[in-house]
C-alpha cells in the first residue's frame, strides 16, 4: 500500500491528537465530523494499514471530498497532504475512486488536459499574436487558462504584457501539456513520474531557461514537484507571473497609469500561498494600481481558507466545493471591498461560478484582468 | 441478547436525521480514542457516532439508548488525556461539536450563551469581533469545547487571575442520563445563595452525569496589553516565595507557570526551531518563573517592573527576550513557525504522558524530587514538571509530571501507569489531589476517586445514580476497577 511509506506519519498524529487542524479545514467546516479532518484521514490510513478498514465507495467519499488545500500540514509538522494522496492512491488501486476522477484521468491521457477538451484547440487563444517559436522565456499558460470560458482572454493578455515589459515569451501551442498535478493529486504518483519525464524534454527542446506561469498549480508542480523527480538537470527557473509583475513593476519597465477608485480584497491561492508562500509579490502588484484601496480578509495569508476549488473536488463534489466557496465570498464581502482578487485560474474561476450562478452582487477578477486595465 | 445497534441507529436516524447518525467502520475510527497514553494500536470503537445540533437532539439520543441501556459517551476534540471520550464498552458516541453556535451575546451584561461543542478559541474570534474574550486558556484550546472544559474542569494558563472554568460557569443545560433536558445555575449573574449549585457538579463530572448541551459563561473587555517574562531561580520555594509576594503586594498578575529547567526545554521548542540551538538558563537554575500582566500599559509596564525587582530581591535571573517570546509562542500564541507544530513535532517516536496532581504550594521541591524517584524507580524518562496555578490570587496548584512513553512497549505502558498510581498516592499522601486537570477518566477510573473521596463515596454515588439511574453515561470512567490502575499492586 501506498500509505504505508507514511507509517510514522500516521502513527505519530494517532498519538499526537492535537486537533490542531481541525477547526480550519474546509472539508470540517462543510460536514463536521472528525472522518472530514486530516487527523481523521490518517486515522482511516491506520485502519486501512492494520486491516480493519476495507476501502469502499463510502470510505473512498471521505478521502476524496478534501480540497487537498494544504491548511491542516501549515498547522501540523506531518507531510499531511502526501498522506491524502498517497490515501487516494490506494483507494484508486481498489477500484473504489469516484468515477469523476477515471474521467479526468482518461482526459489527461488522451488530450492533455483534465477538462475533456480537444488537444488541438488548447493553444487557439494565440491567435492573431506574435509570438516567437524559441526563446528564454517559455509562457506556460496551464490547462486551465487554457480552457476556460471564465478566464477568455486572460492568456492574451499575459502575453501582452509580458511583452511590454521586454520578455517575449515563446509558446509551446498544441505542444503544450498538462503539467499533471492533478495525476498525483489522485494518488497516480507511477504516471506522474512518468509525464514528468516526457514533459521535461518537451520543455528542454524549447530552450528556454525561464517558464513563467499564472497558474499556482503549474507553478509548483513544475517548480517543486519536476525538480525534485528530476534533479539537478531540471535547471529552469520558474516564475509565477506575480512575480514577474510585481518585479517589472519596481524596475519601471510596467507602469500602472490608470486610476482604479476601488477597494479590492485579496485571496491567497492555497497553492501559490500557503505551499508555495508566494504572499507578497500579488498585494504589491495590487497596491502599486493607483487610486486602489487593498484590505484583508480576516484569513489571510498563511491562514487564508481555499476556495473550494482545489483537490478536484470541484469535480467530485460541486456542491460541497461551491459551498466552501461561498463561505470564503462572505469573507471577502465582510472586508467592504467591491471585488475581490486572486491569482489562481482555478480560485478565479470558482468564485466567477458562484457569483453567476447565485447573482451575487459581487466581482471577482484575475490579477492579470485587473492589471490590463490599470495599464490602460 | 447481544445489542442490536443497526436498530438503535435507525430509531435515532429516524428522529433526528439519518445524516447525523454515521456506523460505517471508516466513520468511527476517528472516534476510536484521545490523547491518553495506550498502545498504539488499541482500538476502541463506538458502535455508533451521532452529531446532534441541539439539545433536542441530544435528548432523543439519550432516551433511545436509556430504553436500550446502552453506554452514551460525549465527546468534544478527543484531546483529552485520560481516555475519557474513548468508548471503554462501546455504545452511542456523541460528538458534541456540532452544537457549536453562539446563542446570545449579552455585551451589557458580559455573558455570552454558547452550545457546548463550541471549542474555546473559535468562542475567541468571535468574541474578538466585540472587543471581547474568554480568557480560559488551556494549550489545546484550538481543538478542546467548552463543554469539555467542564467535564474535564481543565487547566488554564491565566488561572490566578480568572480561576478554573467554574468561576466562568453561570448556568449550563444538561441532558441526564434519563434523557431529561434540565436547566442548571443561573441565567445572568454568578452569584446565587439559592437552593445547591448543581451546575458546579458538572464540573470535572467527566460526562458521567449527562451530556452538557449550552452553557452561559461570563466574559471579559479584551484588555490592550500584554508582557511576558521568565525569572530563574534556583529552587521552586524562591518561585512560590516571588509569586506571594507579588499577590502581597498588590498586583494584578494574569498568569503564574514554573517549569523545572527540563521542561523548559520542551517548552523553548520554537526558539530551536528559529534559531538552531537549545535555550541556555542560568547555572544552577531549578525553576522558572513565568509570569504575564496584562492591562492598560502603564499599569502592565509599572506591574512588571515591580513583580521583576521583588524577583531579583530573591535572587531571580530575568531571561532574555528570545527565549521568552518562544515560550509564550508555545504555551499561549500556538503560531509555530509552518509545518512545524510542536506537538506532533516532539512525539515521533516517543510521546508525551503525564501524571497530574494537586501538590500544596510549600512542597513543590520534595515534589520534583519525588517526581525524579519515581520516574527513575518506573524506568521512565523525564520530560518535566510544571506547576500552573490555578485559583484566583492564591498559590493552589495544578502539577503536570511529564515523561515520555514507548506506545509501542506495552510494559513501557504499564511502568507509565504504575508512576502515575504513584505519584497520585503520593500527592494524596500530602494533603494534595491524585489528579488537578486531566480527571479520573478510564486511567484511574474509580480506583483513586475511591481514596480520594473515601468517606463521601455513597454520596458520590448516590448523586451518580440520581442523575443515571441505569449507568449508562461514560461507564468506565470515574467508577469502578481501571484496566490500567490497581491499588495494593
Ligand atoms: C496538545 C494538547 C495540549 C493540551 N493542553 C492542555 C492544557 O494546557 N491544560 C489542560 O488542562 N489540558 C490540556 N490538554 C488536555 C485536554 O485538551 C483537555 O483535557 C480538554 O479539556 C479536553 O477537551 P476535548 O474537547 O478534547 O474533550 P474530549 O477529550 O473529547 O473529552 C474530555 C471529557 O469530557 C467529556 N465531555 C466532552 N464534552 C462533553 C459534554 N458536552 N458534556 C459532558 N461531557 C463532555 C468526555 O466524555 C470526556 O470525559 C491538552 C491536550 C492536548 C492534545
Ligand atoms: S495537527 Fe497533525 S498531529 Fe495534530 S491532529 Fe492534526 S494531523 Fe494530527
Ligand atoms: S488538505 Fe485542507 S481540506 Fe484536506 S484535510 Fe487538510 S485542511 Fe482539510
Amino acid at each position: 500500500m501506498k500509505i504505508e511509506k507514511y507509517i510514522d506519519n500516521i502513527y505519530t498524529c494517532n498519538r499526537t491528537r492535537c486537533g490542531f487542524c481541525i477547526d480550519e479545514c474546509p472539508s470540517y467546516r462543510e460536514v463536521g465530523v472528525d472522518f472530514y479532518t486530516s487527523r481523521g484521514r490518517l486515522m482511516i490510513g491506520r485502519g486501512l494499514i492494520e486491516g480493519v478498514i476495507k476501502p469502499s465507495p463510502q470510505a473512498a467519499k471521505a478521502i476524496y471530498e478534501c480540497t487537498l488545500c494544504g491548511y491542516c500540514e501549515y498547522k501540523c509538522a506531518l507531510e499531511n497532504v502526501k498522506v491524502l494522496e498517497a490515501l487516494r492512491g490506494d483507494i484508486k488501486e481498489s477500484g473504489f475512486e469516484p468515477e469523476q476522477c477515471r474521467y479526468i484521468i482518461a482526459s489527461l491521457h488522451n488530450s492533455e488536459n483534465p477538462y475533456m477538451k480537444p488537444k488541438w484547440s488548447r493553444g487557439l487563444w494565440i491567435r492573431g499574436l506574435n509570438i516567437k517559436k524559441k526563446g528564454k522565456t517559455l509562457y506556460f499558460a496551464g490547462c486551465t487558462v487554457s480552457y476556460s470560458s471564465y478566464l477568455k482572454g486572460n492568456a492574451r493578455n499575459i502575453v501582452k504584457i509580458l511583452q511590454k515589459i521586454g520578455l517575449n515569451p515563446t509558446y509551446l501551442a498544441s505542444n503544450e501539456f498538462c503539467c499533471s498535478a492533478f495525476l498525483h493529486m489522485l494518488g497516480y504518483e507511477e504516471e506522474f513520474q512518468k509525464k514528468v519525464e516526457r514533459n521535461y524534454r518537451v520543455i528542454r527542446n524549447s530552450r528556454c531557461e525561464t517558464i513563467v506561469t499564472s497558474c499556482p498549480f503549474c507553478y509548483l508542480t513544475l517548480k517543486k514537484e519536476y525538480s525534485e523527480i528530476l534533479g539537478s538537470k531540471y535547471d529552469f527557473k520558474v516564475l509565477h507571473i506575480t512575480q514577474v509583475l510585481k518585479e517589472s513593476i519596481e524596475d519601471g519597465k510596467l507602469n500602472l497609469t490608470v486610476e482604479m477608485n476601488t477597494t479590492v480584497t485579496y485571496h491567497d491561492p492555497c497553492h501559490l500561498g500557503r505551499f508555495m508562500r508566494v504572499f507578497e509579490e500579488p498585494r504589491e502588484v495590487i497596491r502599486a494600481i493607483p487610486g486602489i484601496n487593498l484590505v484583508e480578509m480576516r484569513k489571510n495569508r498563511f491562514d487564508s481558507h481555499c476556495c473550494g476549488g482545489g483537490g478536484v473536488l470541484l469535480a467530485i463534489n460541486p456542491g460541497m466545493a461551491l459551498s466552501i466557496n461561498s463561505k470564503r465570498l462572505s469573507e471577502a464581502i465582510e472586508t467592504g471591498a467591491e471585488a475581490i482578487i486572486s491569482s489562481c485560474p482555478i480560485c478565479v474561476e470558482t468564485f466567477k461560478r458562484k457569483i453567476k450562478y447565485e447573482n451575487i452582487k459581487f466581482k471577482a477578477y484575475d490579477i492579470v484582468e485587473l492589471l490590463v486595465k490599470a495599464v490602460g | 441478547m447481544a445489542t442490536n445497534y443497526s436498530l438503535i441507529a435507525k430509531e435515532i436516524a429516524d428522529i433526528i436525521g439519518a445524516d447525523k447518525v454515521f456506523t460505517e467502520i471508516h466513520e468511527r475510527m476517528a472516534y476510536s480514542r484521545d490523547w491518553s497514553v495506550r498502545p498504539f494500536n488499541e482500538l476502541s470503537l463506538p458502535d455508533i457516532v451521532v452529531r446532534p445540533t441541539s439539545t433536542e437532539d441530544v435528548a432523543v439520543i439519550v432516551r433511545i439508548a436509556y430504553r436500550h441501556g446502552v453506554p452514551v459517551i460525549p465527546c468534544g476534540g478527543l484531546t483529552g488525556m485520560v481516555g475519557g471520550a474513548v468508548p471503554t464498552f462501546g455504545g452511542i458516541m456523541i460528538d458534541t461539536r456540532g452544537m457549536n453556535k453562539i446563542l446570545e451575546l449579552d455585551t451589557d451584561n458580559l455573558t455570552v450563551t454558547v452550545q457546548a461543542g463550541i471549542t474555546i478559541s473559535k468562542l475567541n474570534s468571535e468574541l474578538e469581533k466585540y472587543g471581547l474574550w474568554f480568557p480560559h486558556d488551556p494549550e489545546s484550546k484550538q481543538a478542546a469545547t467548552i463543554g469539555a472544559s467542564i467535564a474535564t474542569r481543565n487547566d488554564s494558563t491565566f488561572g490566578i487571575k480568572y480561576g478554573k472554568i467554574e468561576q466562568a460557569v453561570i448556568g449550563l443545560v444538561l441532558v441526564d442520563g434519563v434523557g431529561e433536558i434540565v436547566r442548571l445555575g443561573q441565567r445572568k449573574t454568578l452569584i446565587s445563595s439559592s437552593g445547591y449549585r448543581l451546575h458546579w457538579l458538572l464540573i470535572g463530572s467527566e460526562g458521567t452525569l449527562g451530556v452538557i448541551t449550552e452553557v452561559t459563561l461570563r466574559i471579559f473587555p479584551k484588555f490592550k496589553e500584554r508582557c511576558v517574562d521568565m525569572v530563574a531561580f534556583k529552587t521552586f520555594a524562591d518561585a512560590v516565595k516571588a509569586v506571594n509576594r507579588i499577590v502581597q503586594a498588590g498586583l494584578s498578575i494574569e498568569s503564574v507557570n514554573i517549569m523545572c529547567s527540563s521542561r523548559f526545554q520542551y517548552y523553548t521548542h520554537a526558539y530551536r526551531v528559529k534559531y538552531g540551538r537549545e535555550a541556555k538558563i542560568p547555572p544552577g537554575t531549578k525553576a522558572i518563573l513565568c509570569i504575564t500582566f496584562n492591562g492598560d500599559d502603564e499599569v502592565v509596564g509599572f506591574s512588571r517592573n515591580y513583580a521583576l525587582k521583588i524577583c531579583r530581591e530573591l535572587e531571580g535571573k530575568v531571561i532574555e527576550e528570545e527565549i521568552v517570546n518562544a515560550w509564550w509562542t508555545s504555551k499561549h500564541i500556538l503560531k509555530f513557525e509552518p509545518g512545524k507544530q510542536k506537538w506532533p513535532d516532539s512525539q515521533r517516536a516517543e510521546r508525551f504522558g503525564a501524571a497530574d496532581a494537586s501538590i500544596p504550594m510549600g512542597r513543590l521541591d520534595e515534589a520534583y524530587e519525588k517526581f525524579r524517584e519515581v520516574a527513575l524507580k518506573n524506568g521512565l524518562k523525564i520530560l518535566g514538571m510544571n506547576v500552573y496555578v490555578q485559583a484566583p490570587y492564591s498559590l493552589h496548584t495544578s502539577v503536570s509530571f511529564a515523561v515520555y512513553v514507548n506506545d509501542k512497549d506495552l510494559d513501557n505502558i504499564k511502568r507509565f501507569y504504575n508512576y502515575v498510581k504513584e505519584m497520585g498516592l503520593y500527592a494524596l499522601s500530602i494533603g494534595g489531589s491524585s489528579t488537578s486537570y486531566q480527571g479520573d477518566g478510564e486511567k484511574y477510573a474509580g480506583a483513586l476517586c475511591e481514596i480520594e473521596h473515601k468517606d463521601s463515596l455513597k454520596l458520590i454515588s448516590s448523586i451518580k445514580s440520581i442523575f443515571d439511574p441505569k449507568h449508562i453515561m461514560n461507564p468506565g470512567k470515574k467508577f469502578g476497577p481501571s484496566k490500567w490502575i490497581k491499588i495494593g499492586d
